[in-house]
């Protein structure tokens, strides 16, 4: 592991922003610290950055317990969420600055800033002001002023928060592929799950000062393990009575939630679900709403409330046309974990004659098209 | 982009423009057009004149030299207020603005008897060699006293609002606190610096009640102000050498105005359009040296005991120094009566009309864009930066026997068979007080118009609410708190008015405001005298006093209110 935090836990006055906090980073890894405003996350990342002090535990970075060692001694960077570049200092001396706080001579300088100025792609502008550039500029200067005294450890506090919807997407793979350009281990932080998905291979979810799960991407969406992350990622609709669907028996839990995705709606004639359509229940269309790429479609299933999305490709729908709906699977939960719950009658029946649980999340659906 | 949404555009700025023109701007243009009829050979026999020459030397010296003092007393002040937490801060920062509330003259008595070879700070210096009062120190020493709350107060608010990320960015960038603080954050502060130098500077110059008695005005060793010079001069009746003087000084005074507005048009240009995201502290693992940190505070605590705490003590110790029978007494007199009716005549009126011209000004320059906004921004403040002796000059000139509207008022007083007189009568009085605190209202208000904006304004008109309805309801509960601290300084100005007033104010018993008479008594010289003056001073340290605490009570009540929202 190159970095590790061992029971960490950190208290502000009464308030409890950290608590047994341990995880462990392998090199190279880019990973979110990913949660609710509140939860505790950009408190880790500052601790890790020697800008907080643990109330106790030990932060290693390389081997080294370095608790007790100042942020450039840790051999970090760190990009500000606001970025704080200074700003009564071109982009030149903001990138310099830290060179010339360790008294790197001035043709070191020199060539390094030009060499960073020449990646981030800011060639021309070493001598214009903070405030004379765009949002996505500023943030590629703090990205550079934060590499430039070589740390081994990349730290990003919301590094897409100051910046415009519509840059935000480019940002967000031009910062992935300049860190794998680079090489450095980096985490950030953020409270945007797709910028969690998109950017990072590991994501470690927070939530109210504690660790709820750490895994890929994919795992974190596949298997949620506790209530919190279950209904934290996706955009699932908590409901009581999930024992009124078709396909789920009452067992002990206090309620599931059911993504979009989960929900399949068709009409009676629908060639490609004739195999389903017996074990399938009515449900009625509450609500249509446009969004954009597709439609989010609201129904009512014995009086259980659903979400699904439709394609703008399948034929027209209207409010209060009845629909069959089957549900494939569930996240059951109760207080500590979640579990995920299929649909049995889908099973039993084993259309294509393949276990289930292969099919959740990967390039294949129950039916093809 | 104009915002014509709000109503009132019109009318306040026609007011605006028309109570600057008539109180501010046309008296002092008479002391310009007169200045200009001098010619110019006479213009420079005057201005070359060599005590002239070494009064301007004096004035602008001293002032430097003070002013640079205060800068840097200013910073470690600013500095151990905010950044610190110890018992007695909100005492201090109180006392801060001590020099604001407290009538010149009667820091001017007060710093000259603590400083003379008898009193609490002079002696013991005197037994070391220094000599205060009376030299070229002493007069920087009262320029300190009035410039301290002019630095400070331009700095708090932006240490207060200093981003923490700053800090913990140079920080993790391997800087220490020494390279922090003058490669960060001094870089941040410089323009408030500069403009706390520049105003500290600029009322320094034209100083006039706290120097003229710790001055000693003497030709010879040099220690006559210019204010001084031009107070002489009008005393001999000679206008033309007082205007020529007032005039170098006017264009002094404009040229610092200009560097301090240039100097705020660089900073928002650098500032501007940086989006911001302020997090609450600084990080807990930041290194905090304590060492350093008592060492500021006692410098503080040491320097505002010996600069503002001392003189206070002085005063109260003087004024009871005959007894409290004699204190009485020498309060009771006719001339101190009729003084204090005098004063609360002419600062009631000041009051009134300041406030009318601080809320319609204050909304004409927040809720509107139009061209030479900063010209009027920079006019409205001419009067903190102009010497008060000029502000009576200008009334001379303007009202006076040798005035443009003499003929004038003299024409409506025959055709009304009226006996009104400007000059050395009451209306002047009145109006050499409301010059001088023509800014203190707006100055107060404009700050926290600027923060709120003008959403819930234009919110308002678009559902139809009319001019007076929208400032009633939605605009006066955000500046309730302001106006009120505004009203408060302007009376604690007014009371204490002297240069201005003491150009245009000759009859003792009849138009003398307390700080004439507090300056008659004191001049007098003899013993019982200056003790008299001294107690009817305490009356107005004892004013000075309750604004310090309404000023420190409504701050907080403001402070309470912002954070709950």
């Amino acid at each position: 592991m190159y970095v590790e935090l061992k029971n960490i836990n950190k208290n502000f006055g009464d308030f409890e922003a950290s608590k047994d906090i341990s995880f462990g980073i392998e090199k190279g890894r880019l990973v979110a610290l990913l949660g609710p405003s509140g939860s505790g996350k950009t408190t880790i990342l500052r601790m890790i950055a020697g800008l907080e002090n643990p109330t106790s535990g030990d932060i290693i970075i390389d081997g080294r317990v370095v608790n007790n060692l100042s942020p450039s001694e840790r051999g970090i960077g760190f990009v500000f969420q606001s970025y704080a570049l200074f700003r009564y200092m071109t982009v030149y001396q903001n990138v310099a600055f830290g060179l010339e706080i360790q008294n790197v001579p001035k043709d070191q300088i020199k060539s390094r800033v030009d060499e960073l100025l020449a990646l981030t792609d800011l060639k021309g502008l070493e001598d214009r002001f903070p405030n004379q550039l765009s949002g996505g500029q500023r943030q590629r200067v703090a990205f550079a002023r934060a590499l430039a005294p070589n740390p081994t450890l990349l730290l990003l506090d919301e590094p897409f928060a100051a910046i415009d919807a519509k840059v935000r997407q480019e940002l967000r793979s031009w910062l992935r592929e300049m860190i794998y350009k680079v090489g450095i281990t980096s985490i950030f932080v953020t409270h945007d799950q797709d910028e969690a998905v998109e950017v990072a291979d590991q994501i470690i979810v927070t939530n109210k000062g504690k660790i709820e799960q750490i895994g890929s991407p994919l795992e974190i969406y596949k298997t949620p393990q506790t209530p919190f992350v279950s209904q934290f990622i996706g955009q699932g609709t908590v409901i009581d009575d999930y024992y009124q669907l078709r396909g789920f028996e009452k067992g002990d839990y206090k309620g599931a939630i059911v993504r979009p995705e989960f929900v399949e709606a068709f009409k009676n004639d629908n060639d490609r679900f004739a195999k389903v359509v017996g074990i399938s229940q009515k449900g009625t269309i509450t609500d249509i709403l446009f969004r954009g790429n597709a439609l989010e479609v609201r129904l009512d299933v014995g009086g259980v409330q659903l979400v699904t999305h439709r394609s703008l490709e399948r034929r027209p729908i209207k409010v209060g046309e009845v629909m069959n709906v089957i549900i494939y699977r569930v996240y059951a939960f109760d207080d500590e974990r979640a579990y995920l719950l299929e649909n049995e009658e889908l099973k039993k029946k084993d259309v294509n004659n393949v276990h289930l649980e292969s099919y959740l999340y990967s390039n294949e659906g129950y039916f093809v098209v | 982009m104009n915002n014509r949404i709000i109503p009132g555009f019109r009318l306040t700025l026609g007011i605006t423009i028309t109570m600057l023109s008539l109180l501010i701007l046309i008296p002092l243009a008479s002391v310009l057009v007169y200045s200009l009829k001098i010619g110019p050979a006479e213009f420079f026999k005057v201005v070359s004149d060599k005590a002239v020459l070494f009064s301007i030397a004096t004035s602008i010296s001293c002032s430097f030299i003070a002013a640079v003092i205060n800068t840097i007393f200013g910073v470690i002040l600013a500095w151990v207020l905010v950044r610190y937490e110890f018992p007695g801060k909100r005492f201090l920062d109180g006392l801060i603005e001590l020099p604001f509330a407290l009538p010149t003259a009667v820091a001017g008595i007060t710093l000259s008897k603590m400083y003379s070879t008898t009193g609490e700070l002079g002696a013991p210096l005197s037994k070391l060699g220094i000599k205060v009062s009376y030299t070229h120190l002493g007069l920087t020493v009262a320029l300190i006293f009035i410039g301290i709350p002019f630095v400070v107060r331009a700095i708090q608010p932006v240490l207060e609002k200093f981003n923490p990320a700053y800090e913990e960015a140079a920080y993790i960038l391997g800087a220490d606190r020494r390279k922090t603080f003058f490669r960060v954050i001094l870089p941040e502060l410089r323009p408030a610096l500069l403009t706390g130098f520049g105003l500290a500077f600029a009322r320094g110059i034209g100083e006039y009640g706290s120097v003229i008695y710790i001055a000693g005005n003497s030709a010879k060793e040099h220690t006559q102000v210019v204010s001084y010079i031009i107070m002489q001069k009008l005393n001999y009746l000679d206008y033309s050498s007082a205007t020529a003087i007032a005039l170098v000084m006017l264009i002094i005074s404009f040229l610092l105005l200009l560097f301090i507005n240039i100097v705020q048009v660089y900073q928002s240009r650098r500032t501007s359009g940086v989006y911001e995201v302020a997090s609450a502290t600084t990080g807990d693992a930041l290194p905090q040296p304590k060492g350093g940190r008592y060492i500021m505070i006692a410098l503080s605590v040491v320097f505002v005991f010996l600069m503002l705490v001392m003189p206070l003590l002085s005063i109260i110790r003087n004024s009871l120094s005959k007894g409290f029978g004699f204190y009485v007494e020498s309060l009771s007199t006719n001339y101190v009566r009729s003084a204090f009716l005098v004063t609360i005549f002419a600062t009631v009126i000041t009051l009134l009309v300041n406030t009318f011209f601080g809320l319609v000004a204050s909304w004409v320059m927040t809720r509107f864009q139009f061209k030479g906004k900063q010209v009027l921004a920079t006019l409205i403040d001419i009067p903190f930066s102009i010497s008060p002796v000029i502000a009576g000059l200008s009334f001379i000139m303007m009202f006076g026997r040798l005035g443009w509207a003499y003929p004038i008022v003299e024409s409506i007083n025959q055709a009304l068979g009226t006996d009104i007189q400007i000059v050395f009568a009451l209306p002047g009085v009145v109006l050499a007080t409301i010059f001088v605190t023509f800014p203190f209202v707006s100055r107060e208000i404009i700050p926290v118009l600027n923060t709120i904006g003008t959403d819930e304004e234009e919110a308002a008109a678009l559902m139809g609410a009319k001019g007076l309805t929208i400032f009633r309801k939605v605009t006066f509960p955000h500046i309730k708190w302001a106006l009120v601290y505004g009203m408060i300084l302007c009376t604690a100005r007014a009371l204490g008015e002297f240069g201005a007033v003491n150009a245009l104010s000759k009859t003792r018993g009849v138009t003398f405001t307390l700080p004439l008479e507090i300056d008659a008594l004191y001049l007098a010289g003899d013993s019982d005298s200056i003790v008299a003056a001294f107690s009817v001073s305490s009356i107005l340290v004892i004013i000075a006093i309750v604004v310090l605490v309404l000023r420190n009570f409504f701050e907080h009540k403001e402070k309470v209110k912002r954070a709950g929202a």
